[in-house]
């Protein structure tokens, strides 16, 4: 779908438009310090708190009750600790601090996917190649059909389903999609590849499941089912909630897709205009911007990956400002305006739909 | 210990590391997993700008020798920073160690140390290293020793000397030690006590810039000095002692010229601060060390490392080129990079590569 209200930038005009978002950028992490290590260690004492108060009830659980709050702390604990805190660290925001446990290339989060692959499928391949299409696997995870560029199949005709499937296991989608299993199936990847890749995500699952299945049920003895299936619970609510974020991200209905020429030298305000017109930010409050790891503000996220998160609030006045002056349009709503985009992306373009011609960023 | 080992297996099916370091350190305990942290017990005011702290590492601490130094890191202004200090104390006082550091306006480390640092606050060791141990250079018992220390160049030696004459009581041992005015020595109880202990330790004060009681002037380290002080008759190079050169690098430079023809061999250790940022305009080359694979390229200031480690067919991981991605980052050990796309220095932290250049000569963690 083409975007009708940002208008095609002149060559001039869009070293002007990039060099304004390199200074805000470098005002950004010129800024960063002292104030960003007490927000971020802040945040994960509150995931460490959240996860053993949560847990901690869930092993009374035979009370209703402490079942329910043990099982949203714990479900809260989960989605600080992906969002707010493991994905932000993880794209080197406090690489800075030096601090071991907040190290980008180290940090390990909870959830079946490894950090490793994560790395290299959203932090490289997601975000160098933003909505590229046969480029950026984001773009429906090889599962759905979300814009009329992608060639329709039969198979997209039940893609309600699979969305609801992907949203509800969510974590094991993320944590599958560098096996490329599609690749393997079609013979274009090699078994020997696929079986080096699942070696270290075959060990991060089985921690993962054994922890939350196996090791605190059975510390709670005779509530071992309690303990479980608030564990359960928990793990779902995160992958809904993220599932939901994330594709408010990238396909709301005024979200671009473009096809792989345009990385072809690509300068670095090209860069900047795709990853604007790729990504789309939700209104919300406080908690809910934290709750979503910032990523509610996903175009400053797309435009200044390595800036700590908790700046983007901040910064989206001013990308706003800019995008304003270079006759962008600034992709924001509500969380049931954006999400309701999404849905009615994935119902109609379940059906065939005619793409329209890519729309021209630049005039020369 | 066998079984703490076992049930430290068992905890890590649902805890990892850092959550068992969290948790400790919010009860109070300073013990970790893996990481060695340290307590400050106590602060005393060594001499001038000049405050030792003694501290007491969690049971991860790896132990050292006399003469050895630890990297030591403190979590200043939300930035971890990590800088070497030399152990002053006996390896056999056991559970505590100290070091004695030196404040330097300019450097965050030091400033912190001496003015911020009290008893209750952690800082963790990283790692213990050095050379000029009695361990590697095995001195027999009757070879001389000669210490030239100049400023906090005598932290190392007070370990030396110690553990030298515990060893070899009747062993000579000569220190000359400079400071630029004598309020700035250090360690004074100390030193003159080994004095009266061991008639064979001679210990010679001198300073560089204002006189001490009863004394003048001595200046900077010449051969007029060492002649008056170690003696100016030719002796066969067999029977010439081991020298011991610690300070600054200009202090290192000529102590070692001037002791070429008087000691058997010679053991130094340079301290020195870094120096300004040059702005990046002159086209210059630098070493870089990849410490993994031990190898030493030439590398360009004007090209990104990851450019200039690539055409010298160096394999680094690597993905968007354009510093957002953090595929290519990677710990730099020592000497500062310039990020192109902001402009600003760093050092001794996380570089991404793909976006920097280098200022200086630096030591990579590939």
């Amino acid at each position: 779908m083409t975007s009708s209200t940002s208008r095609a930038l002149a060559p001039d005009e869009l070293q002007q438009f990039g060099d304004e978002l390199d200074a805000l950028k470098k005002r950004a992490l010129d800024d960063v310090g002292e104030a960003d290590a007490r927000y971020i260690k802040r945040i994960l004492k509150t995931v460490r708190y959240t996860e053993f108060l949560g847990r901690a009830l869930l092993f009374v659980g035979v009370f209703p009750p402490a079942w329910i709050l043990g099982t949203l702390l714990l479900g809260l604990s989960k989605i600080l600790e992906n969002m707010e805190l493991g994905h932000n660290v993880m794209h080197g925001q406090y690489d800075w601090m030096n601090e071991p446990e907040l190290n980008g290339k180290t940090y390990e989060w909870d959830i079946v996917g490894t950090a490793d692959m994560w790395r290299k499928t959203h932090n490289y391949e997601h975000h160098t190649y933003t909505n590229i299409k046969g480029m950026d696997n984001d773009i429906g995870y090889g599962l759905l059909r979300l814009f009329p560029e992608q060639r329709w199949r039969p198979f997209f005709l039940l893609q309600p389903l699979w969305a609801a499937l992907l949203a509800v296991l969510f974590q094991w989608g993320v944590a599958i999609q560098d096996l490329e299993l599609g690749k393997v199936a079609s013979g274009r990847k090699s078994k020997a590849e696929l079986k080096k890749q699942w070696q270290p995500l075959a060990k991060k699952i089985r921690f993962q499941l054994l922890k939350d299945y196996v090791f605190f049920p059975l510390l709670a003895g005779p509530f071992f089912f309690t303990v479980l299936s608030g564990n359960l619970v928990a793990n779902l609510m995160r992958n809904l909630w993220t599932f939901m974020i994330i594709f408010c991200g990238h396909f709301t209905a005024k979200a671009e897709v473009f096809p792989k020429t345009v990385v072809e030298n690509e300068t670095q305000g090209h860069w900047y205009l795709r990853q604007l017109r790729g990504s789309s930010n939700l209104k919300g409050g406080k908690i809910f911007h934290i709750l979503s790891g910032n990523l509610s503000h996903q175009i400053e996220h797309h435009l200044f990956p390595t800036v700590p998160a908790r700046r983007y609030g901040e910064l989206s006045r001013e990308v706003k400002a800019i995008c304003e002056k270079y006759g962008q349009h600034y992709n924001v709503g509500s969380l049931s305006s954006q999400f309701g985009q999404v849905l009615y992306r994935i119902l109609r373009h379940s059906l065939p739909s005619q793409p329209k011609p890519f729309a021209a960023m630049t005039t020369a | 210990m066998l079984r703490a080992h076992t049930a430290k297996r068992l905890l890590q099916n649902v805890i990892s590391p850092d959550q068992y370091d969290f948790w400790a350190r919010e009860m109070g305990s300073i013990t970790a997993w893996e990481r060695c942290f340290a307590r400050v017990v106590s602060c005393k005011e060594e001499a001038q700008d000049t405050v030792s702290l003694t501290l007491r590492p969690n049971g991860n601490f790896p132990g050292y020798d006399a003469g050895q130094h630890m990297n030591l890191s403190a979590t200043i202004g939300g930035r971890r920073i990590t800088r070497s200090y030399s152990f002053t104390s006996s390896p056999d006082q056991p559970g505590l160690v100290s070091v004695t550091v030196r404040r330097d306006p300019q450097g965050a480390m030091s400033d912190w140390l001496c003015r911020e640092a009290r008893p209750g606050a952690v800082l963790e060791i990283n790692g213990v290293f050095g050379d000029m141990t009695l361990a590697q250079i095995q001195p027999e018992p009757e070879d001389h020793m000669v210490l030239l220390a100049a400023g906090s160049g005598i932290t190392p030696f007070m370990s030396l000397i110690r553990a030298r004459l515990t060893q070899s009581p009747a062993a000579k041992v000569t220190l000359l030690y400079w400071e630029r005015s004598p309020e700035y020595f250090c360690f004074n109880a100390e030193l003159d006590a080994l004095t009266r202990q061991y008639p064979n330790f001679v210990l010679h004060r001198l300073t560089t810039q204002s006189p001490m009681d009863g004394k003048s002037v001595s200046g900077r380290v010449d051969a007029e000095q060492l002649n008056d002080l170690l003696g100016s008759e030719v002796v066969d190079k067999h029977a010439q002692p081991l020298a011991f050169i610690c300070g600054g690098a200009g202090f290192v430079q000529s102590a070692r010229a001037l002791m070429a023809d008087r000691a058997r061999q010679i053991f130094a250790e340079a301290f020195s601060p870094l120096k300004a940022a040059p702005t990046i305009e002159k086209a210059e080359t630098h070493s870089v060390t990849l410490l993994h694979s031990q190898r030493v390229l030439q590398v360009s200031n004007q090209e990104t490392l990851l450019d200039a480690l690539e055409r010298q067919g160096v394999a680094v991981e690597s993905g968007c080129r354009m510093g957002i991605c953090n595929t290519c980052s990677c710990a730099t050990a020592a000497g500062r990079t310039r990020d192109i796309t902001t402009g600003q220095f760093h050092s001794g932290q996380a570089t991404r590569l793909c976006v920097s250049q280098a200022v200086s000569n630096l030591q990579l963690d590939l």
